[in-house]
């Protein structure tokens, strides 16, 4: 299906994912390319059109669909049955070989299939040993992938993986974009013809590759450039050799690309920002992680700590700050801007508050009477990726498995019914599906004026990106919803991706009155609603409000509203935590009476700025009644 | 006769031009059947306005069409490089026979499970024949045809990462229990989501290539229209339906004359840089709403009988490319096509 890929070299701007594509082919030891980037920035397009500039790899899809067998293969019980000995049926990996795997929207992956691909990534041989099959075999090839880091973010392990990584952005420029679209049009009029029309530049760029490919073992790289390629690295705070190790094979291969037969500290340096910028990362440090599994409070924290956890996914361009990579949720100076009071205030990072876990491992879930649910266990939910040998009754059966492991004794077994197959207890299996259970964190942040005051909206701010950050390292979903003046609205549906959501938060203005009430009612509907799309999901609720309602929903009693549905949402059996806002000589105490009603978790704001308050979710059921005290 | 059911339990559909009101839906529809490369439609409203009813009217409306006789997934025969395995292998010995065959729409259900949709090992064929062979699934049925998704907001995440994974190529490749298979799977996605009910994720708005939003007829002789209409459907369906066959004719030859003439429609590089210019003025998400843009612009002139793109087809495609694509602002409402077509106003006047 060549015919319909779009020229790789009539692909307009995107210098810098080019680059990257053609390094990694031209150098497998650079390791592969991970590119990310927003919606419709030719992503896929660019790696689908490397068909076009490389003739010796073909490009291996690897659809999210993709179950365990298929994956690293195995037995074919179509050829075992047939010929009544074991034969075996390739898998993708197998055909991965000597060419290039492509994952789009890797981040999606199920966690088990990444691991499995990372496996064999790393030791470039797959052994397969399942269904009584043994089989070994090569499996080198040039990982690429990409990724929306707006749909969720990808684990660092995964992330360690690829050599390069790259980001797509969109033309700014009104030449350019008109360009895309000529070119867009003309391609889809007329594919052949267009394709055609771009060969003898794919042609040319393909020898290019070709040439650096024979030249590249020649590529001298002297004493001080590998120095120079090591101190690099050790600046970005890179564990192990790894770094280096790519930005001189890619240094290399940009200098073989370039027709150089010496790496210069030029290419070091150019390397260096497709080869850093996923990596100049500082994981979780052993005593930070320690504290996390002890549960204790640790001591206080450097306090720019939460700038340090560097998530947000940028290409490092040395020109330029970090920061300014992400475009602004809301770009100044546009439509906007119609209501008088209101500001919007930075957050404030540095305050850190973590909730740990979720729910503990056997969470029970409650009806609405208060009562537990039974487990959907006999409705098949998820992704299926591999199998077993069923414990008990089966319910999910796995029939190529079971097949497959029929086929071996078919020569033994008597076929009656004019049935091909006879299948045997023994041989039955189910499936294993993926587990997406998880914890939905839903944040419900006082957005009013009363919060502007004294730049507290900037430490909740700052607090909430920093619980969000956890929650992503915990991979679980989360959800904002802020309200002020007379509604509440939902700044970030259920999603894995803290990008947006701080992108959201940042942005978020403060100013009038305070629809309590409103914000908890959306914020049950969503929860509800949540559980609905997915019933082993557990919301949790983070109230972060100094509880002045001052808007009232259905009576004329704002406060009672706010806890009147407080109490439907206890009953629901959703835990929640409340974080107090309030602050000053003069308090209300209001936020706790919510807490309360609420059976919550009751933390306040000014006592976590000092000090780092460890909040671990799985000890709440028997914190709440000492922290009502 | 063509204008009764072939298959469904209704034996009759109400026809597309007794549709009353709703006519963004009724365009958006008609532009993605004229290209079907715009991209689909996201129809967002509360329940009861009609959205499936338009959706299975409209493909009653369109004109048969050629496929390969017998094929699974519904090949295109002028399309070889298109075809599906079975095709592939089959041309090389022979000449496929044509059939002709209605656009079906294809329900995508919240409740159908991965495998069903893409398609998985056929187990009778394996149990009877000890043979692997593929079941297509919805993306093979939904190919060359409309994909239908009521309440796209509520599908489950997997789900919607297969249907993104197979509309991102117009291919669905399957490597699944002991299966490995790859078939053409383009279609006009249609869905339709009560946005009270929770948003879509952000990439699977940004496939659709319009939106409209849906509101029940607010006037009183609109509305009366509506129940005058439908109460003479259900009394006599097929009376109704002849009283409407001059209608639907017409619109039918008209959407055929616009298929034809988009061939020839030009767009001028002014209007092109005008998309550009709007795109960057609205701070639109990547490129794609340029792009649908001007495709939408396009077969709007041919709608219309022109050759020529005008700044009319322009604002009528932004108004139903850009609502979707901008990005929103905590508490801020967002732009609704009033605003957009202000805006794109203003920024034509800069010329
Ligand atoms: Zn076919």
């Amino acid at each position: 299906m060549n015919d319909h890929v779009f020229p790789f070299t009539a692909i307009v701007g995107q210098e810098r994912v080019k680059t990257a594509l053609i390094l990694s082919v031209i150098n497998p030891r650079v390791g592969g390319v991970l590119i990310s980037g927003g919606n419709g920035t030719a992503k896929s397009t660019l790696v689908r059109g490397l068909a076009d500039i490389v003739d010796d790899m073909k490009i291996v899809n690897l659809p999210l669909n993709i179950t365990e067998d298929r994956l690293v293969g195995g037995l074919d019980f179509e050829g075992t049955i047939n010929h009544g000995r074991k034969c075996h049926e390739p898998g993708l990996l197998q055909r991965a070989h000597g060419n290039i795997l492509y994952i789009d929207e890797v981040n999606l992956l199920n966690p088990h299939i990444a691991d499995l691909v990372l496996d064999v990534a790393a030791s470039g041989i797959n052994i397969v040993e399942r269904e009584g099959v043994t089989l070994c075999h090569r499996s080198r090839f040039i990982l690429i992938a990409t990724m929306n880091p707006e749909e969720g973010h990808l684990r660092p392990q995964l992330l360690d993986r690829f050599g390069l990584s790259v980001t797509a952005y969109p033309e700014a420029e009104e030449a350019k974009r008109a360009e895309i679209i000529r070119r867009r049009l003309e391609f889809e009029r007329d594919p052949v013809a267009f394709r055609q029309k771009w060969l003898k530049e794919s042609r040319s760029t393909a020898q290019k590759i070709l040439r650096a490919r024979e030249t590249l073992r020649e590529v001298n790289t002297s004493g001080e450039i590998l120095a120079l390629a090591a101190a690099t690295a050790r600046g970005a705070r890179c564990a192990g050799h790894r770094a280096e190790i790519t930005i001189i094979e890619t240094a290399k291969a940009l200098a073989a690309f370039k027709g150089r037969g010496e790496v210069t500290t030029e290419e070091i340096e150019e390397a260096a920002g497709y080869v850093l910028p996923h990596r100049a990362r500082e994981p979780l440090s052993g005593r930070r992680k320690q504290e996390v599994e002890n549960g204790s409070d640790g001591p206080p924290e450097n306090a720019r700590e939460g700038n340090v956890v560097h998530l947000g996914y940028q290409d490092n361009l040395p020109q330029k700050e970090p920061e300014q990579d992400i475009p602004p949720f809301f770009p100044a100076g546009t439509q906007h801007g119609k209501a008088g009071q209101e500001k919007v205030e930075a957050p404030a990072l540095g305050l850190s508050l973590r909730i740990e876990g979720g729910y503990p491992r056997k969470a029970r879930r409650f009806t609405s009477s208060g009562r537990q649910e039974k487990s959907r266990a006999n409705v098949p939910q998820g992704r299926y990726v591999s199998f077993r040998i069923p414990r008990g009754k089966v319910n999910d059966l796995a029939l190529d498995a079971t097949l497959r492991a029929a086929a071996l004794f078919q020569k033994m077994r008597r076929r009656t019914d004019g049935l091909t197959i006879v299948i045997e207890p023994q041989d039955i299996r189910e499936k294993v599906r993926e587990q997406h259970t998880s914890t939905f964190v839903l944040f419900v942040v006082d957005a009013s004026g009363s919060m502007g005051a004294r730049r507290r909206m900037g430490a909740v701010k700052g607090t909430v990106i920093s619980m969000l950050r956890d929650m992503y390292l915990r991979r679980n979903q989360v959800g904002v919803i802020a309200f002020r003046r007379d509604s509440a609205i939902k700044l970030l549906e259920a999603t894995r991706s803290v990008e947006l959501a701080e992108r959201c938060l940042k942005d978020l203005p403060t100013g009038g009155r305070t629809p309590l009430a409103a914000g908890l009612r959306m914020a049950y509907v969503e929860m509800k609603l949540a559980r609905t799309r997915d019933p082993d999901i557990l919301p949790y609720l983070v109230l972060v409000s100094d509880g002045r309602a001052n808007v009232p929903l259905f009576s004329r009693d704002s406060l009672a509203d706010a806890l009147e549905i407080a109490s439907r949402i206890r009953a629901e059996g959703i835990r929640s935590l409340v974080l107090d806002t309030e602050e000053g000589a003069v308090r209300l105490g209001i936020a706790k009476t919510i807490a309360e009603v609420l059976d919550a978790r009751y933390v306040r704001l000014d006592e976590i700025s000092p000090r780092k308050v460890l909040v671990n979710v799985e000890s709440l059921m028997t914190s709440t009644k000492q922290s009502r005290k | 006769m063509s204008l009764s059911a072939s298959s469904g339990s209704n034996q009759y559909i109400y026809p597309f031009t007794a549709i009353v009101g709703q006519e963004m839906m009724k365009k958006a529809l008609i532009l993605n059947v004229i290209n079907p490369m715009i991209g689909g439609v996201l129809i967002r409203g509360e329940k009861g306005t009609a959205k499936s009813t338009a959706v299975r009217s409209l493909a009653e409306l369109l004109p048969e069409r050629d496929s390969v006789e017998g094929c699974d997934f519904n090949c295109d025969p002028d399309d070889p490089a298109r075809y599906c395995e079975y095709c592939l292998r089959l041309a090389a010995e022979k000449p496929l026979s044509r059939v002709k065959t209605k656009v079906q729409v294809i329900n995508l259900p919240l409740s159908a499970t991965e495998d069903r949709i893409a398609g998985t090992l056929d187990i009778e064929h394996a149990i009877k024949k000890g043979e692997k062979r593929f079941e297509p699934g919805i993306l093979a049925q939904a190919n060359r045809n409309i994909l239908y998704v009521d309440e796209v907001n509520l599908l489950d995440d997997h789900l919607v990462d297969i249907l993104l994974d197979a509309a991102a190529m117009g291919i669905n490749v399957v490597e699944r229990e002991g299966v490995s298979f790859m078939h053409p799977s383009r279609f006009v996605l249609v869905g339709t989501m009560n946005p009270e009910e929770g948003n879509l994720r952000p990439q699977l708005t940004d496939r659709f290539g319009l939106v409209v939003d849906v509101t029940g007829e607010d006037d009183i002789p609109s509305r009366i229209e509506i129940i005058r209409r439908r109460l003479a459907f259900e009394n006599d369906p097929e009376a109704f339906i002849t009283d409407f066959a001059q209608a639907q004719q017409e619109l039918t030859a008209r959407i055929e004359q616009a298929k034809d003439l988009l061939k020839e429609v030009h767009c001028a590089d002014d209007m092109l840089n005008l998309a550009a210019r709007i795109a960057i003025r609205l701070e639109v998400d990547g490129h794609r709403a340029d792009i649908t843009m001007i495709k939408t612009a396009m077969a709007h002139a041919a709608l219309e009988g022109r050759r020529e793109v005008t700044e009319d087809d322009l604002i009528t495609a932004a108004r139903l490319c850009l609502p979707h694509r901008m990005r929103r602002r905590p508490f801020d409402e967002g732009l609704n096509p009033d605003e957009i077509e202000k805006i794109i106003r203003e920024v034509m006047q800069k010329i």
